[in-house]
């Protein structure tokens, strides 16, 4: 009896499992999506509508403050829309954990925690084990090929308050590799790292793109994303202004700093 | 070696040490969420809010240990709606609940006629553990120890990453408010060992030692619970020998070991410092 209590208990997992959606569906759409912080004057985002196919790596950016970290919270389920919507591989955003991974800005996570490297890179596989489960041979299998992928397998029973900033960015990127979503959201990813780890971080997402995944990325340093990516979007005070192929957005971006003009209209 | 036997011939002695230690390592395991996640004013809190819950159980002859465990309980969930989602921050919850509760405690103790039948409510008395104390003081530690150790990775997760664990279906909120409960719980336990004003030092004090000692997670567990038996042991025992408070002693033996091992890092720190200094 308790045994099979604990059995139907294990395979609830934590959420939703939606493993297939509708055919044909994006992996992430939103139509006029906006987004509202309890007491804030002014929406986050506002009348976002964009999508991202499977296999595209996807650079978002515009200054801090306009929206882009919100625009990545409200597809992976954590912000719920005010208005519009936000589909993700035809389900509502936060409906399909399994399938979409999240990579947080690094000052959203607690250093301090006295947890080493291995043990943060697997609380990326949390998500498949659910309640009650330990890491199988396999998700240890995992952790130790991402750990080799971002170069970190010697810094792998390091505490995580003792990493550079550029290490616990390879740190996150390895736990986002162990999820193995299909739709992957990136804040920030090269913010304040040094040059070798940025070009690993654009090695390992550009070889995600490759393997048929769908990656957002933000960031206000779109010139290193640029020359790597498929499409460039850019967004100003809330709104996506621009949405172009890569060359051309960076051509247009650049234009846009030299000449003051209103923002430019949205091209779908 | 008769010194070491002879306080354990009496039968009020024996279930003491038996209570101290169940008492030390379920605070001691809970104190190290309670140190890492930056809960002490909270523990503090719940202890003292515990003090309504105990005069009305003690003016109606209930179980005191099921007031306190109402009170805190209903003090930790109040503490955890108040503050959620950050429309009132944390600190200025418990402030408020805490004072209002204490302030509760206090006028209804003014309706007894004297203040003598509370104070092992305010300093403890391990002493007088029951045999039912005893069942209680167990029953809390297996429900504290078990749920922290089957819920050992999601605790740990909503510690270190809300957001990712949010992302991946875990609900944060739910945890803590599990955290809170838990140590209102353990709170109550503690009170029976040293009394409503103290007792946030068995959360706090060992899990801030051993935190000084390891940067492991489940060895800092592991050594806390070990500091607390210890002073636990030490605390009765100077109170059986010396005639004081076994609550102060108890916690003031806790606050000696930190103060040691606090000092000995500062010298090791300081001769390593001085070293590397003349090694340039």
């Amino acid at each position: 009896m308790i045994r099979r209590l604990l059995q139907s208990f294990r395979r609830t997992g934590y959420g939703h499992r939606s493993s297939a959606g509708p055919g044909n569906c994006f992996a992430l759409e939103t139509h006029r999506l906006t987004v509202c912080y309890p007491g804030a004057s002014r929406p986050a985002i506002s009348e976002v509508t964009l999508a991202v196919e499977s296999g595209e790596w996807v650079v978002l950016t515009g200054d801090n403050g306009t929206g882009k970290s919100t625009l990545l919270k409200a597809a992976a389920g954590l912000i719920e829309p005010h208005h519009g919507s936000i589909r993700v591989f035809g389900h509502t955003a936060g409906r399909c954990q399994t399938r979409v991974s999240y990579l947080p800005q690094r000052g959203e996570l607690a250093w301090h925690f006295p947890i080493d490297v291995y043990t943060l890179v697997m609380t990326g596989r949390f998500v498949h084990m659910g309640w009650l489960r330990r890491p199988t041979r396999e998700d240890h299998r995992l952790v130790e090929q991402a750990l080799e992928r971002l170069g970190i397998r010697e810094l792998a029973r390091t505490q995580i308050g003792e990493l550079s900033g550029g290490q616990q960015q390879r740190v996150l990127l390895a736990r986002t590799l162990v999820h193995e979503a299909d739709l992957i959201l990136l804040d920030e990813p090269s913010n304040a790292v040094d040059a070798d780890t940025v070009e690993v971080i654009l090695d390992v997402v550009a070889g995600l793109a490759r393997e048929g995944k769908a990656v957002l990325a933000a960031t206000h340093d779109h010139a290193r994303f640029h020359p790597r990516c498929d499409r460039l979007m850019r967004m100003q005070s809330g709104r996506l202004v621009e949405d172009a192929p890569s060359a051309a957005a960076h051509r247009n971006w650049d234009a846009a700093r030299h000449i003051p003009a209103p923002a430019a209209e949205f091209v779908a | 070696m008769s010194w070491l036997f002879e306080p354990l011939a009496y039968p009020f002695m024996r279930q003491a040490a038996l209570a101290i230690l169940m008492i030390s390592v379920t605070c001691a395991a809970l104190g190290v969420y309670v140190v890492l996640r930056r809960m002490a004013f909270f523990g503090d809190a719940v202890a003292h809010t515990t003090l309504p819950g105990l005069v009305i159980a003690y003016l109606n002859q209930w179980n005191l240990l099921v007031g306190a465990v109402l009170a805190a309980v209903t003090t930790a969930l109040g503490i955890g709606w108040l503050s959620r989602r950050q429309q009132l921050q944390e600190d200025t919850a418990i402030g408020v609940l805490f004072t209002g509760m204490f302030a509760l405690g206090i006028v209804l103790i003014s309706t007894v006629q004297s203040y003598r039948d509370f104070s092992h409510m305010l300093f403890g008395n391990i002493l007088g553990v029951t045999h039912s104390d005893l069942w209680a003081i167990g029953v809390v530690a297996v429900v504290v120890l078990g749920t922290l150790a089957l819920l050992h990775k999601e605790l740990m997760l909503c510690s270190v990453d809300p957001n990712h664990a949010r992302a991946i279906g875990l609900d944060p909120d739910r945890l803590r408010y599990l955290l809170l409960v838990l140590m209102a719980l353990a709170v109550v336990t503690g009170i029976q060992a040293v009394g409503v004003v103290l007792t946030s030092a068995l959360l706090v004090t060992p899990a801030a030692t051993s935190g000084l000692v390891t940067k492991r997670l489940v060895p800092m567990m592991t050594i806390a619970a070990a500091i607390a038996c210890a002073s636990g042991i030490c605390g009765l025992y100077a109170s059986y020998y010396l005639s004081i408070s076994s609550g102060g002693a108890i916690v003031l033996v806790c606050t000696i070991v930190f103060a040691l091992v606090f000092t000995t890092i500062q010298i090791r720190s300081g001769r390593q410092r001085t070293r590397e200094a003349l090694s340039l």
